[in-house]
């Protein structure tokens, strides 16, 4: 009776379980509808895209449109993907009801307006083209791989961006795919319970997922330079070293993009205007949401000892152009490395109770020194410029000489603090620090 | 009395005991490296069910009891994105370690679909939104006008009213010649939008303004119609407002402006809007030759040639003009129209739309599958 009981029981979860799963696909179906938001600045007859950005959402229809002017997006291979016409920007067509019943017109015309086109996302959109319908003059043409680049650093998981570089069958799952699944799902109960078992044995501390279950988030740099060709080659750069790059030419313009980016590093050039590289500094280490991004600066000018001791605190490294680029690579990688084991001994610092106030202390000499030692060799190059010191310390050393010496100073603290947190850490049976 | 137990109990309680063992580790490997993400209703504060949630993109799950648990967190920063129909979208970045509880507020949206059954992907898309001012022509003013910011029933029975007396009622004022299509009401999906904290204003520009909120919220919208109660005296001069407006500013922001009482020129306005007609009255105004299937040609040969090519009779091909005993008020203008007076694209109080506007509506109307 009781082995019957048992069974039945067994019986209804099964089918407990298929109906749950049923139901929970009958539920609210996930939404991947993209748009692509181009926003354009009609001024003088000319056009330029103010923004352009791939985003969550649902289009208008754009069959329904009319007007002098024809927008295209083009494919990777250059395929038409689709076209659609568009009103110039500008016109208000007004009318008002006069005392018989006639209608009054009423119109506006400007020279300058925004232009804004939401159009439906497509895998492979690369180019926006906007033309005049009578003549086919060319208005203007914008790459749209940065945009969907930069959504997919933000959702690498979305169907497609996986699908950008794995194929996927379908976005989302066929009804009687789940249907089966849930089928075979409750009959797998008994083969899960054997693995639990295995697993409750083994006594593992954690199960790693294995790196291909989850999208692989690529680092973000962003690049602020007005210099085009330096954002281009640093770009393509960056690009073959996979890593995913945002871009800006202005420091206001860096600043603007941070409100909705967060860059793993940035690569600021210091000599840009109106908005020069230390004011674009100071910007974004007065803002709490990006005050701990790594920044290098890059520079092909003398910089002011002012300058170098009010902000050295706040760069990460300090990079001469010309540079070579596997150079640049390395101090990059460097950057990224250091942030990551410091997150990594954090997690540890934690778990061994030390003070989060010595761990800070540690983390921050350590980057100081690295900075300096990085200076130094800058300034031992011939003709290199004259940098980070103190100005007080100007009159009675050279500055090589005055960061070395407090390079050496740190390297003390450092070596004492090392000492302590490593024996906490061995107490808790945890690796010592390993930078 | 000892009794002994049958191997199959034995068994089905080692399967029983397995099963509830599995659950157990499964959830304690799980919180190695798992967030909590904790969805509310912005203004109750109450945990929201059977909300979407996903993690860099991908779907993960629903919300139960108003919390969902994303396991095998990698170290780094993720973005998590929850929707739940009828609710505004929320996305958060958040960084691992650093965050293991991600609380999120989410907040219901002011879209209301009015349509009967669920909107149709294909269909044209028309928001009504309220405008909290009017205009007195009288005192030449803007005038603050409340009525549809202190009542929503007020603004939901206008735009009712709006849609069944136009949009609805496409029929009776489009050509019997070309008739609509059975079923064109079906081509709309409407919709309003309500939120008193962000009004619109039908008086600040031609067409008004409308927040950057709503344009951000609504990207699909095909024309958004900005309601307001009533335009107050009559026209005198151009230093008045314009009672209605279209201005198109790009696909997905199509904006025109006009008042819940005068039913013709909402049928105007729409004309614009929606079907891209142009004026057929002789003034202040844009003129084209609206191809394909215009109601307005550049020249006479054009308007003839488009007559004779759908069987209409050439002959009422005319210029738009208009004759005035005064030689300043007269008008001509080098564009030529057919379709009869009174043409509701000339008239603003009275008409029809004629065979060439209709074939336009209808050519539309056919863009969108009905």
């Amino acid at each position: 009776m009781a082995m019957k009981t048992i069974w039945i029981g067994c019986l209804v979860l099964c089918l407990g379980v298929m109906v749950c799963s049923s139901v929970a696909y009958a539920e609210p179906v996930p939404e991947y509808n993209k748009i692509l938001q181009i926003q354009l600045k009609y001024q003088d007859n000319g056009y330029s895209v103010s923004s352009l950005e791939v985003k969550y959402g649902n289009a208008p229809n754009l069959k329904i449109g009319s007007g002098a002017l024809t927008a295209k997006i083009l494919g990777n291979d250059g395929k038409e993907l689709q076209s659609f016409a568009v009103q110039e920007p500008g016109r208000a067509q007004g009318d008002s009801l006069g005392v018989e019943g006639e209608l009054i017109g009423y119109t506006e015309q400007s020279v300058y307006g925004d232009l804004f086109i939401t159009a439906p996302y497509e895998q492979g959109m690369k180019q926006f083209t906007l033309a005049n319908s009578r003549d086919g003059t060319l208005l203007v043409t914008a790459d749209i791989t940065p945009a969907v680049t930069t959504f997919c650093t933000d959702y690498p998981g979305d169907p497609d961006c996986l699908a950008r570089t794995v194929p996927v069958k379908t976005a989302t799952p066929d009804t009687t795919l789940v249907l089966v699944l849930a089928t075979l799902f409750s009959a797998s109960v008994f083969i899960a319970a054997g693995l639990a078992i295995m697993t409750i044995r083994r006594r593992t501390a954690g199960i790693q997922v294995p790196e291909a279950e989850q999208a692989p988030v690529k680092k973000t740099i962003l690049v602020v330079d007005d210099e085009p060709d330096i954002v281009n080659l640093v770009h393509l750069f960056l690009d073959t070293k996979g890593y995913v790059t945002l871009t800006a030419r202005s420091g206001r313009e860096c600043i603007d993009l941070l409100k909705d980016h967060v860059p793993d590093l940035i690569l600021l050039d210091v000599g840009m205007a109106p908005m020069d590289g230390w004011q674009t500094l100071e910007e974004l280490k007065k803002n709490p949401d990006t005050k701990s991004i790594p920044v290098l600066m890059l520079t092909g000018h003398k910089i002011t000892a002012m300058a170098a001791r009010q902000y050295k605190i706040c760069i990460d490294d300090y990079i001469m152009k010309p540079f070579h680029l596997n150079d640049l690579g390395a101090a990059i990688d460097n950057t990224l490395d250091r942030k990551e084991k410091l997150k990594e001994s954090l997690v540890m610092a934690k778990k061994a109770g030390v003070d989060k106030e010595k761990f800070c202390e540690l983390a921050k000499l350590s980057r100081i020194i690295s900075v300096n030692k990085r200076i130094v060799d800058i300034m031992q190059v011939p003709q290199a410029v004259p940098a980070l010191a103190d100005l007080d310390a100007l009159d009675e050393m050279s500055v090589v000489d005055y960061i070395n010496v407090k390079t050496k100073d740190h390297e003390k603290r450092v070596a004492q603090l090392r000492l302590e947190i490593n024996t906490s850490f061995r107490s808790k049976g945890l690796p010592d620090l390993t930078w | 009395m000892t009794s002994r137990a049958r191997p199959g109990t034995i068994l089905g309680i080692i399967i029983v005991i397995i099963c509830i063992s599995m659950t157990v580790t499964i959830s304690a490997v799980s919180a190695a490296s798992a967030v909590t993400v904790t969805v509310k209703d912005a203004r109750t504060k109450v945990t929201v069910d059977n909300a979407l949630v996903y993690l860099n993109g991908a779907y993960i799950g629903t919300t139960s009891s108003g919390t969902m648990t994303l396991a095998d967190i990698k170290a780094g920063t993720h973005t998590v994105r929850v929707t739940k129909p009828d609710y505004r979208e929320v996305t958060k970045k958040f960084s691992y370690p650093d965050e293991s509880t991600i609380k999120i507020e989410i907040a219901r949206g002011a879209l209301v679909l009015l349509n009967e059954n669920a909107a149709s992907a294909d269909a044209i898309n028309v928001v009504f939104y309220p405008s909290s001012t009017s205009y007195s022509c009288t005192d030449r003013a803007k005038i603050s006008s409340p009525a549809y910011l202190a009542n929503e029933t007020l603004f939901r029975e206008d735009v009712q009213k709006v849609i069944r007396s136009t949009y609805l009622d496409l029929d009776k004022v489009t050509s019997t010649s070309d008739p609509l299509p059975s079923g064109y009401e079906d081509a709309f999906n409407f919709y309003y939008y309500y939120d008193p904290s962000a009004p619109g204003d039908a008086f600040s520009g031609c067409a008004g303004t409308i927040p950057e909120s709503y344009w951000n919220e609504v990207t699909f919208s095909d024309v958004t119609v900005l309601l307001y109660p009533k335009y107050y005296g009559i026209y005198a001069n151009t230093s008045c407002q314009p009672t209605g407006c279209s201005q198109n500013f790009g696909p997905g922001r199509n904006l025109m402006k006009a008042p819940a009482d005068q039913l013709t020129l909402i049928q105007h306005e729409s004309g614009h809007a929606v079907f891209q007609l142009v004026d057929t009255y002789c003034g202040n105004t844009y003129y084209y030759q609206n191809d394909p299937h215009a109601n307005v040609w550049s020249s006479l040969e054009s308007c003839q040639a488009d007559a004779r090519t759908n069987q209409r009779d050439a002959s009422q091909c005319r210029q738009i003009k208009k004759t005035s005993s005064i030689a300043s008020a007269s008008c001509s203008q080098n564009y030529w129209q057919w379709d009869p007076m009174p043409d509701i694209m000339a008239n603003g109080y009275k008409g029809k739309f004629g065979d060439a506007s209709t074939q336009r509506i209808n050519y539309v109307i056919s863009q969108v599958g009905v």
